[in-house]
């Protein structure tokens, strides 16, 4: 039974439904149910749904006072909402016609409507079955509601992933990922981009690491006052959510005339190691300061300077989660196409080489060069018009996937390996 | 005296100031005449060398604070450099640069007004998708899911923010934007409302993963404390749990809106590049463009005044940006320092 309070509730939240119906309804007409407008005819739809399956519910139902809904209303309706859902997703052409009197009634838009009015039943059934059930029920009802907003996210990335590879695995072979494109023989080969994304990557690191890594021991080691860790919290808090397009910005005007006047490998690496250092940072402190203070005390007790038990005590010891932070925060950038776009890369240009078999061995300018990369490869397919070389664009989205999960299967593996391990 | 003085000039403090000031000017010089002095640069590493193998210690201590300053020192530089070359554009008229109506490159009109609005639907959409999926999943992971689910879904959420946003963009644009042309038989490709659907999926892990930490972080007595009177556990966690956690969740909800706000790539390859308001203002049918594809979408041909506009939306970008990320910092440390002291 309902107390006075949820009663009360409930009837504002009944109130709010009406307005909403009535509103939406209200657009619609004020729009005018004519073909040209599309945003009329969408609220149209909900407006009518919501109306609809109101005065079903309070005819058929509100009548009773003491009736509560059993849980199989509710999946009942929400299995009906997937069957909707499929037809209107796979079956675009497959609807009932109705009665065409304007000319504007198509299979299309009666799915559409089906597809809403079973989309509202089905919220409205979960509604009647939280609010007219005892407390133990309605848990059923709320586990049920927040497992499904896991379940709906994670199909979505499983669709996707699997959709990639269903597309994109006919296109790679080994020409694909170990040649470059070969105009003359019609073959397509993306290894310039692997190199240059995996160079960036590279450079990224190695610039980011040394300074994150040093700003995390700086703060947990010597930082005796609060304010600095503060203001390093918050800098490096607001370095990690500035947008990645700011960034590719920055580098435009800040970098890019500073080293050579042209798009470099070597600004790109910055950048990149820009976007990695607040993750760096991040990780890396929580991992230096989760190492016990018996480890520090036991070395200085023996006579280390304080230097020396960083070196050899407490950053050994924190390797573990450092490496993991800074895998997934690689495999954050390494699928950056904003920033770079402006400042590193070029399309069909040859891979970086650094290394020669003849003298000199190591070619330093190749940093000074343009690079390509497997996003930016990415985004000049489908820039050129998608149509001719589809197929190449997902064989580079499904690499570039790969690469990515790689670095975040990595990542994973090595914290669940240590957290084992791990003695404290 | 003598040995005071010895000791306050000794060798390691001159060769500090030597390698500081050496490195000042070089900074200084790379920054502002964008030259790049190789003697000086030695002289920074020689000075580094030598102190490291005399006094490996402060060496240390003093490379350590340099890399501690490193954010600051980027976030600065982005701020100031954004600001010079972003803050003409709003210098000459600064009202008609952010509500005007019109963009056009060929007369040489550039005011935001079409891209704000593009922004605000854009997120307004994501938002609207991704907060209360993003928040019931957190619940769900946080109190619901038993510990093996649990150590299986928080990666596989993080993952969902790993799919690099270009890819998004190309799937969505091969997807959804074809289903709904489809569909909705409508000409144009790119709406508001298909990268919205993906923005949603694209914010969704960052709202999950700080509410959960927010979840997280309220003490279990207080809940366990409910239970003992006897109110299911959906009860305590709605009752006790969610008020404690509400700032941290307002701080999630925060992040995730700068998170939709300032991704570039999958709305750049959705949108429909259309500067202009849609018509009627409301139609999410209509192709438009938002401030992150604005400036990724022209930026590339841009010359001259255009560019100075297409800074000045970048420094508008960033600033909302901040003020998004500072609050949220805000909100998540006044969380933290509740709980530290009750």
């Amino acid at each position: 039974m309902l107390s006075e309070h949820e009663k009360a509730i409930k009837n504002v939240m009944m109130g709010v439904w009406f307005i909403l119906a009535s509103l939406s309804l209200a657009i619609s007409i004020f729009l005018g149910f004519n073909p040209g407008a599309l945003t009329g005819q969408f609220f149209s739809a909900i407006g009518g749904a919501i109306v609809i399956v109101t005065a079903l519910n309070s005819f058929f139902f509100r009548r009773i006072e003491s009736y509560q809904p059993p849980l199989r209303g509710y999946l009942l309706s929400s299995l009906l909402l997937l069957l909707v859902g499929i037809v209107f997703v796979f079956f675009p052409d497959q609807g009932v016609a109705l009665p065409n009197l304007e000319g504007d009634i198509t299979p299309k838009l009666v799915n559409i409507s089906l597809f809403l009015i079973v989309t509202f039943i089905t919220i409205w059934e979960g509604l009647m079955f939280y609010w007219e059930n005892p407390a133990h029920n309605r848990e059923l009802a709320v586990k049920y509601f927040t497992w499904l907003s896991v379940l709906i996210p994670l199909g979505v990335l499983i669709f996707f992933i699997v959709y990639t590879i269903m597309e994109g695995s006919s296109v790679i072979d080994w020409y694909f990922i170990t040649q470059e494109t070969d105009i003359l023989r019609g073959k397509v080969g993306i290894f310039p981009a692997i190199m240059g994304t995996l160079s960036l990557i590279v450079g990224a690191t190695v610039f980011a690491v040394p300074l994150g890594v040093g700003a995390a021991v700086f703060l947990t080691e010597y930082a005796k006052r609060g304010w600095i860790k503060q203001i390093v919290g918050v800098t490096a808090d607001c370095l990690w959510s500035t947008p990645s397009i700011v960034f590719g910005l920055f580098g435009f005007v800040f970098l890019v005339p500073r080293i050579t006047g042209h798009s470099t490998l070597l600004a790109g690496q910055i950048i990149l190691a820009a976007m990695l250092l607040p993750l760096t940072i991040a990780t890396s402190t929580e991992a230096l300061s989760s190492v016990p203070d018996e480890f520090r005390n036991g070395s200085l007790a023996l006579g280390a300077s304080r230097w020396w038990t960083i070196r050899r005590v407490v950053l050994p010891s924190s390797v573990p989660s450092i490496v993991t932070g800074v895998l997934l925060g690689i495999g954050r950038i390494a699928g950056e196409t904003a920033p770079i776009m402006l400042i590193a890369v070029a399309s069909q240009t040859s891979a970086p080489n650094f290394f020669s078999l003849s003298p000199p061995y190591f070619h330093i300018s190749a940093l000074f060069r343009e690079v390509d990369a497997l996003p930016y490869r990415l985004y000049s397919i489908y820039k050129a018009g998608v149509g001719g070389s589809l197929q190449e664009a997902w064989g580079t989205a499904l690499v570039l996937i790969v690469l990515v999960l790689m670095f975040y299967g990595l990542g994973i593996t090595v914290r669940s390996y240590y957290r084992r391990r791990r003695g404290w | 005296m003598v040995e005071e003085l010895k000791t306050k000039f000794s060798p390691r403090i001159l060769l500090g100031l030597i390698v500081l000031i050496s490195f000042t000017v070089l900074f200084t010089f790379f920054v502002l005449f964008r030259t790049f002095n190789i003697y000086l640069f030695s002289i920074v590493v020689a000075g580094t060398v030598v102190g490291w193998i005399l006094y490996e210690d402060s060496t240390a201590k003093a490379l350590l604070f340099a890399a501690s300053t490193s954010a600051g020192t980027m976030l600065i530089l982005i701020a100031v450099f954004l600001f010079i070359r972003g803050f003409p554009a709003f210098q000459e008229n600064p009202v008609f640069f952010i509500v005007g109506s019109e963009w056009d490159v060929y007369r040489e009109i550039y005011s935001l007004g079409p891209m704000i609005w593009g922004s605000i639907v854009v997120t307004f959409g994501a938002t609207l998708l991704a907060a209360p999926m993003g928040i019931s999943a957190a619940i769900f992971i946080g109190k619901f899911a038993p510990e093996w689910l649990r150590s299986i879904l928080k990666p596989a959420i993080e993952l969902l923010a790993g799919i690099p946003s270009v890819v998004y963009g190309f799937i969505g644009f091969v997807l959804l934007n074809r289903a709904i042309m489809n569909y909705f038989d409508i000409s144009n490709m790119g709406q508001y409302f298909a990268p919205s659907i993906i923005l949603g999926f694209m914010a969704l892990p960052t709202i999950t993963s700080v509410a959960e930490d927010a979840i997280d972080a309220v003490p279990e007595h207080m809940e366990k404390g409910a239970l003992a009177l006897g109110v299911t556990k959906w009860q305590a966690i709605k009752e006790v749990t969610l008020p404690s956690a509400s700032s941290g969740i307002t701080a999630a909800l925060i992040l995730g809106i700068g998170r939709a706000l300032g991704e570039t790539m999958a709305v750049t390859m959705m949108i429909g590049h259309k500067t202009a308001f849609p018509n009627p203002l409301y139609d999410i049918f209509d192709p438009g463009e938002t401030l992150t594809s604005l400036i990724a979408s022209q930026i590339g041909e841009a010359s001259g005044q255009a560019v100075e506009a297409l800074m000045g939306a970048g420094l508008l970008l960033f600033f909302i940006v901040l003020v998004l990320s500072t609050t949220s910092r805000l909100i998540q440390s006044r969380l933290q320092r509740r709980f530290r002291r009750g």
